[in-house]
């Protein structure tokens, strides 16, 4: 082998401690990978066997003409649907204003004999921005995407 | 990013194209001139009231577009706004960041002291934008998703790019030597340059409350032109105030390191 400059072995090091460096970082996430999911879809969800009183998170969008409010119970029952399969979520307290049917949210709280029980209710708004003077527009629809 | 790059590499030959009205002579036509630690603070002297100027002039602007000119959200109606300096202060925060890994890879390759100055000179700068994107992203949330701070995945890996930044700080500031600081530092910002990646595509690897990307993405942008306008001056005004900012940190760590400054020593 030929001599190397201290340059060109410099930059071997850099590249061989990059390539071990990231091994270790892709190490570290699939030892987390169940934790960095912040929420499931109802689909996820009920593919897996849940335990009863555990904590999960469900996320999806809230179906259309699903929301019943009952104001006096300040309790909502509304479903939550990912296009394939939805979940009935009954929410206790004062919802986000963000909180619109055909709109994301995410429900964390325990499943309890076929509905969701949710203690905590956050609405999750997609990437689009569209100024307000389109709503007066005709046949304007926003655009909303399960992300 | 792209724009990071090309002006990192852009900037040494910068230097020598103002070299004729602040340096004692003119380079011919295939001279090449290393950068000396003298020529940046002979343009970061001439050039830093002007950028200043010109950066809050820009920012007055661009708050003026975010104020006044930019129409509510059909969704969020008027936080909106605080989108305006949310974004370019994260953007800001993930290019100063790449930049401090890009100079610190540079300067282990070439073994160029002035390379760690620039870096040391771009963190409190990072630091600054990032704490302002964690904060602005909180009050944002607070109104809209109902929750001012969750564990998701894009919000725990930009706390961790705060706490880089910090490390990065301390690690330059508190460890003796000087140069063996500078060293552990660059190692500590390449290392972290790998949460980059994490952050960006947080949002579409991983579910998570923050929404995917509006812009920076291979689809067509999902704001409306009347946002993007607002938007694209606050990140130009940005840019141009934390570059002075830099500049003005860069100008007094080569002071310091010359022994020019009252009281503070480098060892």
């Amino acid at each position: 082998m030929s001599v190397k400059s201290p340059k060109t072995k410099r930059l071997h090091q850099i590249i061989l401690w990059g390539i071990f460096i990231s091994g270790a970082f892709l190490f570290i996430f699939g030892a987390l990978e169940e934790n960095i999911m912040y929420f499931l879809t109802p689909t996820e969800f009920l593919e897996k066997p849940f335990k009863k009183d555990k904590i999960y998170r469900i996320g999806g969008i809230v179906q259309k003409g699903s929301i019943i409010k009952a104001p006096k119970k300040m309790e909502t029952i509304f479903k939550v649907s990912d296009t394939k399969q939805a979940l009935t979520v009954k929410f206790k307290g004062i919802p986000p204003d963000l909180f619109q049917e055909g709109k994301g949210v995410i429900a964390e709280g325990k499943y309890l004999d076929g509905i969701f029980v949710a203690t905590k209710i956050l609405a999750k708004h997609d990437e689009n921005y569209t100024p307000l003077s389109f709503k007066e527009k005709e046949g304007f629809k926003s655009k909303q995407t399960l992300n | 990013m792209i724009i990071i790059i090309t002006f990192t590499v852009w900037r040494q030959n910068a230097l020598f194209l103002y070299q004729h009205k602040c340096a004692f002579f003119v380079p011919r036509r295939g001279q090449v001139i290393p950068l000396t630690p003298t020529k940046v603070l002979n343009f970061i002297k001439r050039y830093i009231k002007q950028g200043f100027i010109f950066s809050w002039l820009v920012l007055g602007v661009g708050l003026f577009f975010t104020f006044y000119l930019s129409p509510p959200d059909i969704v969020q109606g008027e936080t909106v706004r605080i989108m305006y300096i949310h974004v370019p202060c994260a953007w800001g925060a993930l290019m100063t960041y790449f930049a401090m890994a890009c100079c610190s890879l540079y300067a282990f390759w070439q073994q160029t002291p002035l390379l760690h100055y620039i870096t040391r000179s771009m963190a409190p700068v990072g630091t600054l934008l990032c704490g302002l994107s964690l904060i602005t992203g909180a009050i944002w949330g607070k109104p809209t998703w109902g929750t001012w701070w969750v564990w998701d995945a894009r919000l725990t890996s930009m706390l961790i790019l705060f706490l880089l930044y910090f490390g990065y700080t301390f690690t330059v500031k508190y460890l003796k030597p000087e140069s063996q600081a500078l060293k552990i530092g660059a190692f500590i910002s390449l290392v972290g340059a790998l949460n980059l990646p994490v952050i960006k595509w947080s949002v579409n690897w991983w579910n998570t409350l923050h929404q995917p990307a509006s812009i920076m993405r291979l689809a067509k942008p999902a704001l409306d032109k009347a946002f993007l306008w607002p938007l694209g001056i606050m990140c130009l005004g940005l840019f141009c105030l934390c570059l002075c900012l830099f500049f003005l940190n860069l100008y007094h760590h080569l002071k310091t390191r010359k022994g020019l400054t009252k009281g503070k020593r480098y060892s």
